[in-house]
């Protein structure tokens, strides 16, 4: 069989972990800082929706011009489904660490007011996430 | 054989899953989108985390690095899939060509 699909072998065999750390950190620098990181992974998130939308449109684009390809509905139905799924699990996972985010600053904002401008913003990337959902 | 004696358009088929077609730029993307998305979890987990593997922060991002998975879990699992099908979809139509071609 002629393997013409393109498939980035490299990074998806990488072993994906998340790190362990000694102690909490929140860095609020204003350029480059956490609420910068957390405002693109949304937008990546967001790119990958669309990507999977284009996905099963093409799928409809094959199924629906040759009946002979019809067969294969169930195993696209199949893919998209689990990337749905997983796009999702992907964008609860973000809104919760959005979430542990605006409750930690509300923790630290009796210490240090400069943190409700960081409070406003992560309170509206938790509403955009819950648009998103 | 002519256009007319095709028993589908299976032309339409090889353009569509080919390497570099349209199915595959799709899927090419959401790959190139996977890896970015892997590089910003990485580059915020030192801006953003909780002490040791117990704290609420490190399972969200324990989560996100699974969806994101390797070969065998989450997105890259089926990606895996997808590419399979891609492939197959592929060959079966200039199978079918060659088929018509030599008069099957």
């Amino acid at each position: 069989m002629n393997e013409v699909a393109y498939y980035d072998k490299g990074e998806a065999s990488l072993d994906k972990q998340a790190k362990t750390f000694q102690n909490f950190t929140y860095d609020n620098q204003s350029n480059g800082g956490v609420l910068n990181k957390l405002s693109e992974i949304e937008k990546k998130i967001n790119d990958i929706k669309n990507d999977i939308q284009t996905l099963s449109g093409d799928y409809n684009t094959l199924v629906n011009k040759y009946e002979k390809f019809s067969n294969y509905k169930s195993v696209m139905n199949k893919i998209i489904t689990t990337m749905t799924n997983n796009v999702d699990a992907i964008n609860r996972s973000y809104g919760n660490v959005v979430k542990t985010a605006t409750q930690a600053i509300n923790e630290h904002m009796s210490t240090d007011s400069t943190l409700m401008s960081d409070l406003d913003q992560l309170n509206r990337l938790l509403a955009n996430g819950s648009k998103t959902n | 054989m002519d256009q007319t004696q095709k028993s589908y358009e299976y032309d339409e088929v090889i353009t569509f899953t080919q390497s570099g077609g349209q199915m595959d730029s799709t899927l090419k993307q959401l790959q190139t989108h996977l890896k970015e998305l892997r590089n910003l979890v990485n580059e915020c987990e030192p801006l953003y985390h909780g002490k040791g593997t117990t704290s609420p922060i490190y399972n969200q991002y324990k989560t996100l690095y699974a969806n994101i998975g390797n070969p065998n879990q989450g997105l890259w699992n089926q990606v895996y899939g997808a590419v399979q099908l891609q492939n197959q979809i592929y060959n079966n139509a200039q199978n079918d060509k060659r088929k018509d071609q030599q008069g099957y």
